[in-house]
């Protein structure tokens, strides 16, 4: 499908509008219109899709983990209160409505005659029962920290529930799109989370811990009932093997898609890619606390050092964007900056100023075994391009735990990493990686530290307003992109081998895989 | 059954109770010296070191390590191996769900060694320096030198992708196991075929086999009774130690054909720094070996009764 829009003189970025408008046109607009009319005017569901991942979704408990994999299975069970819908703004899932009644106070309004895969009403107290149990220390929560400005839920009556926080919560909504409802009874049941019942698109049938999740559709869904009669999420770690099952049929939809894997799933006539920009930022994220890079014009030279658009091109074969924000695009608060250019002269002379002889300084950039597409190719690559300005760089594979202990000790020089912005919200991307005046409070592992910075992301999280907030957010963008406390690479574009039978099916930014509205030709 | 046989097994049952206590230490303290906190791995990157020390404490890892020991020893007394970091669920529970796959894979490689490789040995033996015994030793050194994990993504492109026969992935049915089996049994059928071929061969010289002969006796119960009999001590162990370590999960393979084993759960548990699962699934292969290689012993003395231990 890819080559032949391509044939017709479509650019990639019209492709991928084209295909938002088209997906979204087949699969939330039937949904919506569906919704709006009745169930009965879908038809019924059929057939089985099976999608496989590349990440274990490990548990089914909406607040016990932090994957992309759990986000993307649990959306398939659980609802939200709202959510992004592909354009980027926010919509209605299980609240109909919401304001601020002031800067600490909101009202969601509730949507009615919601039930439970296990018939239990969607309430008010679902949401006071869901929220409160996130930030309750007895429970094995790992989304406490983000929820931390969250005070108590009041049940105002059962179908509007009161949220107040201990301050301003500014990313409350897009905090909330992450967040599946639970049944405020049954889940308090032991349990309840090996099969647990959502208000979701379908139901738990099966669960093999670690490796599939079997569904079947939800027929009473509030927004009409699925096209699909079962789904499928099968954990496939091994990349080659994911793809395998893709061309030999037994799976119809699969993430991470490695550029030159690409190429094996076009050529076969059944099967075509999906790509999109997603949120992700690959960066190298810089020790600014010791030398050499406590240096921002050393910062500054490794960033003028790295031929980025070579790295897009060359290695991942044109399948990522040159990041022009600490930031992408997608993120709410997204503001434009003007990228480092490649230039060896000027790097060479920012370290040069700095005191660095030729051969200096002599570094070790520590990248996370196998976790990144390309990770350790690309880190080689800046290795290379870096030794022309005269910077040493050793290359050191590390496996994720070591590298992630590594980094919370400080025990590093640089290293390659990917920040997810999986709220979809600058305040995510900002606060947990830049904050530096409460660097024991938000893990800010950079050690990096700008006051000015630091107030601009604090003003953002006490703002409510949205333009005022986007505001702020530019501000403080501009400011770290001065600073450089990453050596800002680009943004990795999502790839999905899709079988061509597949409709409806979107790729989300923030690497979630949404097939609930999808089915099969 | 003799007072020495039983006294032989006593001493031999105690043995494997003191290896395994070993063990259960080895890998408690092995594990946690391995750098990297499931804590940490738990929660999202950036995590707050508040919220690192309080994850910390609930998965009891902020105790100090001989106290972490024995609160693992005193639960292990009363067959609960923990819960495991990730899956918030009892370790031995996703062991044990597990466990079914890795056997039936683990029986079905073994099964194949032991239908064409034995044999194969044995044809190479008797037929030695013929066309069929290079035939069958050059095929040998192309099984224990390929690399598992290319003969099995070769298997799939072959024959799941290219031709469509068989399934890539998972184990529901019978063809299911087909690739992943010879992918496993390759290095194996290797070893044994070679294994069986250079035992035979000792054997074969042997006056014994030499006296059987002159006494007229047919060629397949000179092989078969006096020749295979005494050349199976080799194999038997060879062919056990495998079991015990085809049952701690065959990594490789188990992920190459995404199969839902053992050895699948085991290394993402490795990564993940599940101590729980690992130390499970670590303890339960120990025991598995252990107790193989106690009916290896004891099958020795039944195959050989010379080997008599005192």
């Amino acid at each position: 499908m890819v080559r032949k829009l391509r044939d017709l003189g479509l650019s990639r970025r019209g492709f991928l509008k084209g295909s938002a408008a088209a997906v979204g046109a087949l699969g939330l607009g039937v949904a919506r219109k569906a919704s709006a009319q009745s169930a009965a005017g879908r038809p019924r569901p059929t057939g089985e899709l099976v999608v496989g991942l590349s990440e274990d979704w490990q548990v089914l408990d909406p607040a016990a983990h932090f994957y992309i994999a759990a986000y993307t299975v649990h959306s398939h069970f659980y609802d939200p209160l709202v959510e992004w819908d592909e354009q980027g703004n926010m919509v209605p899932m299980l609240a109909e409505s919401w304001k601020s009644l002031d800067d600490r106070t909101w009202e969601f309004k509730l949507r009615r005659g919601v039930k439970f895969h296990n018939g239990e009403p969607f309430t008010a107290e679902s949401v006071k029962f869901t929220l409160e149990r996130i930030i309750d220390p007895q429970v094995k929560s790992a989304q406490a920290f983000l929820w931390a400005p969250l005070q108590s839920v009041e049940v105002k009556d059962d179908h509007t529930a009161i949220i107040r926080t201990k301050s301003t919560f500014g990313s409350l909504l897009s905090t909330m799109t992450m967040t599946g409802m639970l049944p405020a009874k049954a889940a308090k049941e032991p349990g309840f989370f090996a099969k647990p019942a959502g208000t979701g698109a379908f139901r738990i049938t099966r669960v093999v811990k670690g490796d599939r999740i079997e569904m079947e559709a939800n027929t009473d869904w509030w927004k009409g009932q699925p096209r699909l009669a079962k789904l499928t999420f099968r954990f496939i770690v091994e990349a080659s093997t994911r793809a395998a099952s893709l061309l030999g049929g037994e799976t119809h939809v699969v993430d991470r898609i490695s550029p030159d894997v690409m190429r094996q799933i076009e050529r076969s006539a059944r099967h075509t890619v999906a790509r999109k920009r997603s949120v992700e930022s690959q960066i190298i994220g810089f020790h600014c606390g010791k030398k050499p890079f406590s240096d921002v014009r050393v910062r500054q030279a490794f960033n003028y050092g790295v031929d980025k658009e070579a790295l897009v091109k060359d290695i991942l074969l044109g399948h990522s964007t040159v990041a022009d924000a600490p930031m992408a695009p997608d993120v709410f608060g997204y503001a434009k900056q003007q990228p480092y250019p490649y230039d060896i002269a000027k790097a060479k002379a920012l370290l040069k100023e700095a005191g660095y002889a030729d051969g200096s300084p002599e570094v070790e950039l520590i990248v996370m075994k196998g976790t990144y597409i390309k990770g350790l190719e690309v880190s080689e690559a800046i290795a290379g391009h870096l030794a022309k300005i005269g910077a040493k760089v050793k290359v050191n594979d590390m496996e994720v735990a070591r590298h992630r202990e590594a980094r919370a000790a400080g025990n590093f020089d640089f290293y390659f990493a990917g920040w997810a912005t999986m709220t979809r919200d600058a305040d995510f991307a900002l606060w947990r990686n830049f904050h530096a005046g409460e660097a024991t409070i938000t893990g800010n592992q950079l050690r990096y530290a700008n006051k000015d910075v630091d107030k601009l992301i604090e003003q953002g999280q006490q703002t409510i307003d949205p333009q005022a907030r986007k505001r702020v957010y530019a501000d403080a963008q501009r400011l770290i992109w001065r600073d450089c406390p990453w050596l800002f690479l680009y943004w990795p574009e999502l790839i999905h081998g899709v079988d061509k039978r597949v409709r409806g099916f979107r790729q989300e930014p923030n690497n979630i895989t949404l097939v609930r509205d999808a089915w099969l030709e | 059954m003799c007072a020495a046989v039983k006294r032989y097994i006593f001493r031999r049952l105690l043995h494997s109770a003191l290896t395994l206590l070993g063990i259960t230490l080895f890998t408690f303290v092995l594990l946690r010296l391995v750098p990297g906190d499931p804590a940490r791995l738990i929660l999202p990157e950036n995590a707050p070191p508040a919220e690192v020390s309080h994850m910390r404490k609930l998965l009891g890892l902020d105790e100090p390590l001989y106290v972490q020991y024995y609160l693992y020893m005193r639960d292990l007394a009363r067959a609960d191996f923990g819960t495991s970091f990730q899956y918030s669920v009892p370790a031995i529970e996703l062991v044990l769900e597990r466990l079914p796959e890795t056997i039936r894979l683990s029986l079905s490689a073994i099964a194949l060694t032991v239908a064409l490789a034995v044999p194969a040995g044995i044809v190479a033996a008797v037929r030695r320096q013929t066309l069929f015994d290079f035939g069958a030793m050059l095929a040998a050194i192309f099984g224990q030198s390929i690399p598992n994990f290319w003969l099995g993504l070769m298997l799939i492109l072959l024959f799941s992708v290219n031709m469509h026969w068989l399934p890539v992935s998972g184990a529901s049915t019978w063809l299911h196991y087909v690739l992943p089996t010879i992918t496993l049994a390759a290095y194996l059928m290797a070893l044994v075929a070679r294994l069986t071929r250079s035992s035979m061969l000792e054997v074969l010289r042997q006056d014994y086999v030499r006296t059987a002969r002159a006494k007229g006796l047919a060629q397949r119960v000179v092989l078969w009774r006096h020749a295979l009999k005494n050349a199976a001590i080799p194999i038997v162990t060879v062919v056990g130690m495998q079991i015990g370590t085809l049952l701690g999960g065959a990594v490789v393979t188990e992920t190459i054909f995404n199969w839902p084993g053992i050895g699948k759960l085991v290394i993402e548990a490795i990564w993940r720094r599940d101590y729980p699962i690992v130390q499970a699934v670590l303890l339960l292969s120990a025991f598995a070996f252990v107790a193989i290689n106690l009916i290896v012993d004891l099958l020795y003395t039944y195959l050989d009764p010379r080997i008599r231990y005192q």
